[in-house]
């Protein structure tokens, strides 16, 4: 699957647009409990964004601007004009010149929470264990909440079949989150394709610079994706893969031997465990390690993630690395 | 390319196509399956597409069902190329008569059979049959392997064998097995007169006898003189024959009677642990022999006995028959054994019998044909029978002078050169001397030489003369060193003399089995119809039933006729014809089948054709699975 990068730029792909109400049932939907505790505990965390954003609201994040965040950024010669409130007298009583003290600005940003709704992502090994969509619904609810709560506004795409299925353009209302949560709960969890597909114009969707959090299995070629990255970060995005698997995948350890199907393709084959762990796990890793590289690349950041991990912890760990540096 | 199928049951594993539609079918069905978000981690290549998982299953559906097939006809044996590839189709005939029975006989058949089995080639396909009158299939056409197993079938039993339908049934089964050689191998004694007939072979067919008769069976046998009784019919008689067993510790004695006058019931006879018997055999009379043109026989003391019917022989010249009389039946034992020698030769019709005596007998003796004259030593000649006994050496005749211990002054000694001669007897008999030094080269006893013919050695003399004479050629020789047997020439006649009578008191071998070939061979010697180098016929064309007169090979409708000891011998076969076959035959084997010394052909076997093809099957079948799934 090759990506093709508009040369004249034309507006954003149609969207599907966001329905007010749940879509009818047609399949069988998987059932999404929110964690109202998860959804609070994310209140508290902070997630900023490493690049310099440029919001039109206050927030957290860097700005390129200067502002009137706590932050020092410079001292200015005084120039008629300026807010006296600014002038740094301590340097003026020292050498007789007025400066200006001036800070950095602090910005708001919009982050797009793209989430895959194959049909691949409605997998577990143990029912103890969520699905993969459902923990890739539970982390995406968590962040959008995280988002807001630092003032930043959210928004959610779910990709299915190459395409976007729903879209709810970033917001910081109750109503949106709200939305997003039920665009999730009512996502039918089928089709397959590539990830990559439409995220260009997810990307020109944001209007600027941006989060853009893609949260999927990436079970598919890596080529698509990484000309969709470098596109995205042509767009001075920020981008965040968060590769959530089941363990199953990853350690491959029930080894039952049988017919196994593909969940997107339906192709059959008669698998013997004990032949193919080795080589499977080995593919997998690669898998991994390449998807990371192609991420890092493109000054992206990886997160591989097991359901059977808490959403807890892995938020905080998200979060962790995004704090505030003293 | 006529294919032929030689096990057609094994077809019945083409069913087995069965196994891999049915597999097929149930893989049709929708199988639960372990869903997994993805299997491309599994494979080595991109998921084929559907149409071409599709294909592939087809694909190896077609290539099982084909192997099984193809694996179904190698079993079966399918043959595409001609039977013609055959290397060589042989036919062993197997004699399970119960003269096969005698002393070692059973084991040189299995020698002799598993000896035949190891000059076929390799692919040689040989076929086993009983010989019998009702020959029994011992083993079909098959390899050296299956024939060999075989063996344990080869007990002679009690049935007589019957070579006829035997032969006629292998060269059957030649005849249809087309191959690049042909061959007939017959195991057998070769004892009794059904190896007289005639049987048609085709001329690809190399005729082997293999003769596997015991010589030494009879060694322990004693066969008192027998006698001839008269049944009142022309044509049948009684041999009254008193068998002695002198190996008591033996379980059982085999006798086996072999010649023409014989019928089958009267033969190969088993004496359970019996040392003496007496056996009262039916003896078919058979018309006299166109050759043996009469025996004169002088004997004082059975004067009248033999007498030429001159007249009726003068009268009769246009027909061959020779009438020779013999009235009477209170002869000594050994005159009656050698009519019983000589039966066959002679017309025992009462009606045509005339009793000539005095002159007519001499004047009969000097216008005779007779070929033989039987003189013993006592005989009182007159100068006229010496006269006509002169003549008729002059004119070719044959004198069998029998020497005995009588010392009366014989006139005839003086013409065959005899000058003096002094009577020897064994003072024990177990110490007697016995005939050795035999000139086997001699046409009379050449006989003796042959392999199926019973030895002459171990006859012990009791009672011989001694000869003197430059002329004699000594024939048999004694242990001692003194002539047995001696042959003197005479003008164009020749006199064999014997140095002692064919009596009891003087010598066994009347009682020996060799006795009576010996005196058919003298028969036949002086009848000039058997030779050594016997006349034998070959390319003459025989019109359709036509019998052949001599032993040869004879065209026949297309096919070479094999002549099978068509001489007057009683006793044992005459390979005259096998003789030819085989000459005829190593020629052409040296010419080859073009006519150069062209090696034959190997054929192709088919079997390893098929194997190849289900091999093929089976690898692609692999490949096919192998390429969509790891």
């Amino acid at each position: 699957m090759s990506f093709k990068t508009p040369s004249n730029r034309p507006g954003p792909p149609p969207l599907p647009r966001s329905r007010s109400g749940p879509p009818p049932l047609t399949v069988a939907r998987p059932k999404v409990t929110w964690d109202p505790k998860l959804l609070a505990h994310s209140q508290n965390l902070e997630w900023l964004s490493n690049l310099v954003m440029a919001g039109y609201n206050q927030g957290l994040h860097r700005s390129p601007y200067h502002g009137f965040s706590s932050e020092f950024s410079e001292f200015r010669p005084y120039t008629q004009g300026d807010d006296l409130r600014f002038l740094d007298w301590q340097v003026y009583g020292r050498h007789n010149r007025p400066f200006i003290r001036r800070f950095e600005a602090e910005t708001n940003l919009n982050a797009l929470i793209v989430v895959d709704v194959s049909r691949s992502m409605d997998y577990h090994s143990n029912p103890d264990f969520p699905t993969k969509y459902q923990y890739a619904a539970l982390l995406a609810s968590a962040l959008i909440r995280l988002f807001n709560s630092q003032n930043d506004a959210a928004g959610l795409a779910l990709i299915q079949d190459e395409a976007v299925a729903s879209y709810s353009s970033p917001a910081n209302t109750a109503a949106k989150f709200k939305h997003c949560l039920a665009l999730m709960e009512n996502a039918q969890v089928t089709g397959g394709g590539e990830i990559a597909q439409p995220l260009p114009g997810l990307a020109r969707r944001l209007k600027g610079r941006g989060q853009i959090i893609l949260i999927s299995d990436f079970l598919h070629e890596l080529e698509g994706l990484e000309n969709a990255l470098k596109y995205i970060g042509a767009q001075r995005n920020e981008i965040s893969l968060l590769q959530v698997l089941d363990p199953e995948e990853t350690e491959f350890r029930s080894a039952r031997q049988g017919v196994y199907e593909d969940m997107e393709t339906g192709f059959r084959l008669t698998v013997n465990p004990e032949w193919l762990k080795a080589r499977y796990l080995e593919r997998v890793r690669a898998h991994q390690q390449e998807l990371e590289e192609i991420c890092k690349s493109h000054r992206g950041h990886f997160h591989l993630i097991s359901t059977q991990e808490a959403p807890f912890g892995i938020l905080g760990e998200l979060t962790a690395r995004r704090q505030r540096k003293p | 390319m006529n294919p032929s199928i030689l096990q057609p049951l094994m077809l019945l594993g083409a069913l087995a196509i069965a196994i891999p539609i049915i597999l097929h079918l149930l893989s049709l069905r929708p199988r639960k399956s372990i869903e997994f978000p993805s299997l491309r981690f599994f494979m080595e290549k991109d998921i084929p597409a559907d149409r071409w998982r599709k294909v592939k299953r087809w694909l190896v559906l077609l290539c099982r069902c084909l192997a099984i097939i193809i694996l179904a006809l190698v079993f079966a044996h399918l043959l595409f190329e001609k039977p013609s590839e055959w290397r060589e189709a042989a036919v062993i005939v197997v004699d399970r008569s119960a003269s096969m029975t005698m002393g070692d006989t059973p084991n040189r058949t299995e020698d002799a059979f598993r000896e035949a089995l190891n000059q076929m080639g390799p692919g040689s396909r040989v076929a086993v049959i009983e010989l019998d009158a009702s020959p029994e299939m011992l083993s079909e056409f098959g390899s050296v392997e299956q024939a060999s197993s075989t063996s344990n079938k080869l007990d002679p039993n009690i049935e007589s064998g019957d070579p006829r339908a035997a032969i006629d049934a292998a060269a059957a089964l030649l005849a249809g097995a087309s191959a690049q050689t042909k061959r007939l191998t017959i195991i057998s004694d070769f004892r009794g007169p059904q190896w007289r007939s005639i049987q048609s072979t085709d001329e690809s067919i190399d005729v082997e006898f293999i003769s596997v008769a015991d010589a030494n069976a009879a060694e322990n046998l004693w066969l008192e003189i027998p006698r001839i009784e008269s049944t009142g019919q022309s044509d049948q008689a009684v041999l009254a024959v008193r068998v002695h067993n002198e190996d008591t510790s033996s379980r059982e004695a085999v006798i086996h009677l072999s010649g023409d006058s014989f019928n089958d019931s009267a033969r190969d006879i088993v004496l359970p642990g019996l040392s003496s018997i007496e056996l009262r055999l039916p003896v078919e009379l058979t018309p006299p022999t166109p050759e043996i043109h009469g025996v004169l026989r002088l004997d004082p003391a059975i004067e009248d006995s033999f007498l030429l019917d001159n007249e009726r022989y003068f009268a009769k010249q246009s027909s061959i028959e020779r009438k020779v009389a013999r009235i009477s039946e209170t002869a000594s034992p050994s005159d009656v054994f050698w009519q019983a020698a000589l039966y066959p030769t002679f017309d025992r019709s009462r009606s045509t019998q005339q009793w000539l005596t005095g002159i007519d007998a001499k004047r009969a003796l000097v216008n005779a044909t007779t070929n033989l004259v039987i003189l013993d030593r006592s005989t009182p000649l007159n100068e006229i029978e010496l006269k006509a006994l002169e003549t008729y050496l002059d004119q070719g005749g044959t004198i069998f002078y029998v020497v005995d211990k009588t010392t009366t002054k014989q006139p005839f000694d003086k013409i065959i050169g005899l000058k003096s001669l002094s009577s020897q007897s064994a003072t024990n008999k177990l110490l007697a001397p016995r005939l050795t030094g035999f000139d086997f080269g001699h046409p009379l006893l050449g006989i003796f030489n042959r392999p199926d013919m019973t030895s002459p050695f171990g006859v012990k003399v009791f009672n011989w003369a001694t000869l003197q004479s430059d002329a004699i050629n000594p024939l048999i020789q004694l242990e001692n060193g003194d002539i047995a047997l001696g042959e003197i020439s005479i003008g164009n006649g020749r006199v064999f003399i014997s140095t002692f009578p064919f009596e009891r008191e003087s010598t066994d071998w009347p009682a020996r089995v060799s006795f009576l070939p010996f005196v058919q061979e003298l028969l036949a010697l002086t009848s000039g119809v058997v030779q050594t180098e016997a006349p034998t016929e070959t390319g003459m064309r025989l019109e359709s039933g036509e019998v052949a007169s001599l032993p040869g090979i004879y065209e026949q409708q297309g096919s070479r006729t094999i002549a099978v000891n068509l001489a007057e011998e009683e006793s044992d076969l005459r390979i005259w014809a096998s003789e030819q076959f085989q000459s005829a035959d190593e020629t052409d084997a040296l010419q080859g089948p073009e006519g150069g010394n062209n090696p034959p052909e190997q054929p192709v076997d088919p079997t390893s054709w098929l194997l190849f093809l289900a091999a093929c099957f089976g690898a692609f079948e692999l490949l096919i699975a192998n390429r969509t799934s790891l």
